[in-house]
């Protein structure tokens, strides 16, 4: 086949950016090599440490260059580059770029790469004596990731393997479709751009926390790692503790953002649903508080020391299980947002794999020489206390790992069914039936506990417990706590519902460890801000409990059918959602609910819902507008995305969001349907006659000269035209106005036309209005008569008389502009049976007469008012004689429109809302607060 | 033996008694026939039949949907889901249903839908020249 010469392409950055990709990895590998030389600490350490650095500052800027690439060729459209076409197109806002560049596979891994060259770049400024050993892992872990982007294919025979995927592919090479014989492609071709449900804010910031928490779990291992590489075992525990209090705190946020991006922008109707990416990515999470605590007793007493190694190299471990559960398409049927199959499956076992066994190996070398205190921990010391609190904390992720792997699990059983040559697909498994109540009911009783321990443990001490100096005030700070709790649970089921025992134990427990803390903030360490983080964090967490069983459990539909709340329909029968009619107030619990409207630019359409709370004398005491929101596609064929709208109080939410339209607004081929569907019938109107259809009287009001036209963007050329009609319905003894409009643009007919949804009507108005009311005088002889005011004369039989002359014209095609100067003849018309009364318009604009002719079109007649003599004070008035028909034009009028004003809605209150957020906050701050105190101390200790 | 060995092997103890519990919970995939057979809710994959009728109209229920599903042994059943339709219903490939028969149709409570990938088999946009 002929080589094609494409026209066009801009091939230089794709090859540099994969040269930076390539480069990268072998620095990687270089600076790997040299920090592992260099951490032998023997005479050429020096030399192997100043290249290993070198080498990972080189790594750092390819990781850079890569990511400037791809910025540049997503900024300029390069849509050849396929990562481009996919992620970006002409029409997406610059501010949504770097969600564009993190939405594939390649940007999120490179997103992660930047972070860990960060903390590189830190760990090699402040790691002291830990660098060699500590940044040779980071390499190490740094080489694994650059592979991924390799896009190297080796063939061994007829088989190929793909090693990483290069984000610089070309759009052709990767698929294979005719448009590619053309060399003048990329003129052709447009971007998909970044997916509309991903087009808000919190895919700007959601991400980068996330993947810095993420990235920031590699620390601790790293320096677990170089515990045991440099048999220092326990010297470690102290620099790693302000790393690990870090990473806990941007995860713990990372984590919370997603909640808060599910519930605010997205419409799950929920902040969690222990959907198996949000488990992976709490896992580690969870491990991570567990590793600190560990660590925490091991500096204070020297035990745990074997559980701190264990759960800070586990962390991480998780984060890759995670990244190979998201990103390895395994999680296809339990997921609602997976990333997308990226053909490296096997590439990312061998990762996890390679660091599970380095980690192993290195920890049964030295399982022996980590020694923990010979002497036994005292039952009621903190040590004592806290290790079980890991213990849980470990037992909560076991579960909810177990239950997350499934699909792991059955693939484990091919693989061995593989081997073995049996079918083990009957030990396939699935997520249970009620995922969310499986998990709740075993991790309810998790949160029992740490809210236990997180209260309890506070008052004990390291090492020993004195009972008879300590016991008195430990007694009284647990009693305290208890009946606070006790109380305050009375008073929240006040305000909320709890439905079963269990829950009124777990509010307790949220108390206890709410009331523990205070106590011990001020009578246990008085006050002192300083060393206060573990406050912060454990009342966070109670904050969290008691908001999780507030929003959780007593998440509300108002938008019921409102037959379940008369007892007619039980509640489990009754509906989620609500239809609103436009203007038709519907009553929702305490609110009268009203969709008032809605407008469009762009994708995006916004509603305008209006919530009024009424009083009982029915006076409206609250009233407040919200404007959930939908996106359409690109091409606008279909509905992309509905976004909520919420209204925050403090002590509760109320959630809205469209979750429905009528059909055709969905869809624009159940658009075309419906239109296909209509029973169009043709009618001539006037603009003085009414036309009778079976359920409708349809009569002119007035001429529109600027019609108002959605999306319609009008030239300076067009001729637009709107009428506005009366159109009175028969059966509702009402009369509505529309305002079907044409516009004439080349030759080229628009057709607008209009509703009115109360009486199931559509109308389209004809071009020949235009020829009718726009001055057309084919055919047509006037003659000139001369009138001074009183005048009469007779035309063919008719009656013309010359009333007087009104300066305050009304002419349905006149239209004033500045500096005219209007007036019209008022004349009456009149035959045998009828007088109608015409007033034909002359103007004076830019100095130019003009005139504007009226008609009797029952009669035929047509008047032009085109002069004036002042001094005789007469006028001018020409008329002449058309067939009637000439003063008609055609609507079109079907009858059979089903109505498409209304929404579908869904609306949730959520009590107790803001206590998640303020908890989870506080929890993430207390983190933060400890790692920089934990950092200053460690200074002040090294000075 | 240390007490904190004693407390590992209870919790150990504990954790295999509380999995295989939680296994217990695990589900497997079932069909319409074994459906109508068993009291609680199942789990029953399938692909939406789409040459059938799909109905939703909001303006008589917006909390009614019903279709036709066909499930892994073949066999086709009218689904019914009180809740509103989600998007693009019909472009999904399989579908995942949590509920159970009711006489001859099930009734869903829950409803994963399983799109076509964002990156696979699309065909390319061609810029509409105006």
């Amino acid at each position: 086949m002929q080589e094609i010469q494409y026209v066009g392409e801009y091939l230089i950055p794709g090859r540099m950016g994969h040269l930076f990709v390539i480069l990268g990895f072998i620095s990687a590998i270089l600076a790997a090599y040299s920090f592992f030389q260099a951490s032998k600490e023997d005479s050429n350490s020096a030399s192997w440490k100043k290249i290993a650095r070198y080498s990972f500052v080189i790594h750092g800027i390819c990781i850079f260059s890569i990511i400037i690439t791809i910025f540049y060729l997503m900024t300029t459209h390069h849509y050849e580059y396929q990562y481009v076409w996919a992620h970006v197109n002409d029409e997406l806002p610059k501010k949504y770029i770097l969600s564009a560049f993190w939405e594939g596979q390649e940007g999120s891994f490179l997103l992660w790469m930047f972070w860990h060259v960060i903390l590189g770049f830190i760990l090699i400024k402040t790691s002291g004596k830990w660098e060699n050993a500590v940044m040779g892992i980071l390499s190490l872990v740094q080489l694994f990731i650059v592979s991924m982007l390799l896009g190297l294919y080796f063939y061994f025979g007829t088989k190929g393997f793909k090693l990483g995927s290069n984000p610089f592919e070309l759009l052709r090479e990767t698929m294979d479709a005719p448009i590619f014989k053309n060399p003048n492609y990329i003129k052709l071709i447009k971007g998909k751009g970044l997916n509309p449900l991903l087009q808000n804010y919190w895919m700007t910031i959601h991400p980068p926390t996330l993947f810095l928490g993420f990235a920031s779990t590699v620390v601790p291992f790293c320096f677990a790692m170089a515990g045991m590489i440099r048999k220092e075992y326990t010297a470690w525990f102290k620099p790693v503790l302000p790393w690990a209090l870090f990473s806990a705190a941007i995860l713990g946020l990372g984590v919370l953002m997603g909640g808060a991006w599910a519930y605010e922008a997205l419409s799950f109707g929920g902040y969690w649903a222990w959907d198996p990416v949000e488990n992976m990515s709490l896992v580690p999470w969870l491990i991570m508080i567990a590793a600190i605590h560990s660590n925490l007793v091991t500096n204070a007493t020297g035990y745990s020391a074997k559980a701190s190694f264990i759960l800070y190299l586990l962390s991480f471990i998780l984060v890759l299980y995670s990244t190979f559960l998201t990103r390895s398409g395994i999680l296809g049927d339990t997921s609602v947002h997976a990333f997308t199959e990226m053909g490296l499956e096997w590439q990312l076992v061998i990762f996890i794999s390679f660091f599970i066994i380095l980690s192993l190996y290195y920890f049964i070398k030295s399982n022996k020489n980590i020694i923990a205190p010979a002497k036994e921990e005292k039952i009621e010391s903190k040590e004592f206390w806290i290790f079980v609190g890991t213990l849980v904390l470990v037992f909560s992720s076991v579960l909810i790992t177990f239950t997350t792997s499934i699909p792991v699990f059955n693939k484990l059983f091919d693989a061995v069914g593989s081997i073995i040559h049996q079918d083990f697909t009957k030990w396939h498994r699935t997520a249970p039936t009620d995922a969310v109540a499986h998990y709740n009911k075993y991790q309810l009783w998790i949160a029992v506990f740490i809210g236990i321990l997180a209260g309890g443990s506070q008052f004990l001490r390291y090492n020993e417990f004195n009972w008879k100096s300590h016991g008195k005030k430990f007694i009284i700070s647990i009693s305290l706590a208890l009946l606070a709790s006790a109380v305050f649970t009375f008073l929240t089921t006040l305000w909320i519902k709890l439905f079963s025992w269990q829950y009124y134990i777990l509010l307790v427990a949220g108390y206890f460890a709410l009331f523990s803390n205070i106590i011990y903030f001020f009578n246990f360490i008085k006050r002192n801000l300083r060393i206060a983080g573990s406050v912060f964090s454990h009342i966070g967490f109670g904050l969290l409990i008691i908001g999780v069983i507030a929003s959780g459990l007593n998440k509300r539909h108002i938008s019921e059918n409102k037959f379940a709340m008369d007892g007619i329909l039980n509640e489990k029968d009754a509906g989620k959602n609500v239809v609103l009619i436009k203007n038709l107030p519907m009553f929702m619990n305490d609110y009268k609910v009203t969709y008032k409207g809605d407008s469009s630019y762009n994708h995006t359409r916004e509603f305008f819902i209006n919530y009024a709370r009424l009083n009982k004398e029915g006076k409206t005491v609250e009233s407040f507008d919200i404007k959930p929101y939908i996106l359409y596609t690109q091409d606008f064929s279909k509905l992309a995305s509905t976004n909520p709208s919420t209204k925050r109080y403090l002590q509760k939410d109320i959630f809205s969001v469209v979750s429905n339209l009528p059909k055709e607004e969905v869809e624009q081929e159940a658009s075309k349907a419906k239109e296909d569907s209509l029973k169009y019938k043709l009618f001539q109107l006037s603009m003085i006659d009414s036309i009778v259809t079976d359920k409708n009287i349809i009569k002119v009001v007035k001429v529109i000269k600027n019609p108002n036209l959605k999306h319609f963007k009008l030239e300076k050329t067009d001729i637009p035209l709107g009428l506005e009609l009366s159109v009175y319905n028969k059966k509702l003894d009402t009369t509505f106005t529309t305002s079907p409009s044409i516009v004439l643009r080349d030759n080229t007919v628009y057709e607008f036309p209009d509703v009115v949804n109360e009486c199931g009507i559509k109308i389209k108005l004809k071009e020949d209005i235009m020829g009718t009311l726009f001055l057309d005088e084919k055919g047509m002889q006037f003659e000139k008569f001369s009138f001074k005011r009183g005048d009469s004369i007779n035309y063919h039989g008719i009656n013309v008389k010359f009333i007087d002359f009104n300066k305050n014209v009304k002419h349905p095609l006149y239209f004033p502009e500045k500096g005219d100067i209007a007036v019209s003849a008022l004349l009456t018309v009149s035959d045998n049976k009828n007088t109608y009364h015409v007033e034909p318009v002359y103007l004076i604009r830019d100095n130019a007469p003009f005139n504007i002719k009226d008609a009797v079109h029952e009669l035929g007649l047509h008047f032009k008012f085109s002069a004036i003599d002042p001094e005789k004070e007469t006028v001018s008035l020409e008329i002449a004689k058309s067939s009637a028909k000439d003063g008609k034009f055609g609507i079109e009028v079907a009858d059979n429109y089903e109505r498409s004003d209304f929404i579908v809605l869904e609306a949730i209150v959520f009590p107790g809302i803001n206590l998640v957020w303020g908890g989870g906050l506080l929890m993430m701050f207390g983190l933060a607060f400890s790692s920089i105190r934990r950092y200053r101390d460690n200074k002040k200790f090294a000075a | 033996m240390k007490k904190i060995h004693i407390l590992g092997l209870v919790l150990i103890a504990g954790a295999i008694v509380v999995l295989i519990t939680a296994a217990k919970d695990l589900s497997t995939y079932s069909t319409f026939a074994s459906a109508a057979t068993t009291d609680g809710a199942v789990k029953i994959v399938g692909t939406l039949c789409k040459d059938k009728e799909i109905f939703y109209d909001p303006r008589k229920d917006p909390n009614y949907l019903s279709f036709y599903v066909k499930d892994n042994k073949g066999a086709i059943k009218k689904v019914i889901l009180k809740n509103s339709k989600p998007r693009d219903f019909e472009q999904s490939e399989q579908i995942v249903m949590t509920g159970s028969m009711k006489g001859d149709e099930f009734q869903a409570s829950d409803m994963l839908l399983k799109c076509p990938s964002k990156y696979k088999n699309e065909e390319i946009y061609v810029k509409s020249r105006t």
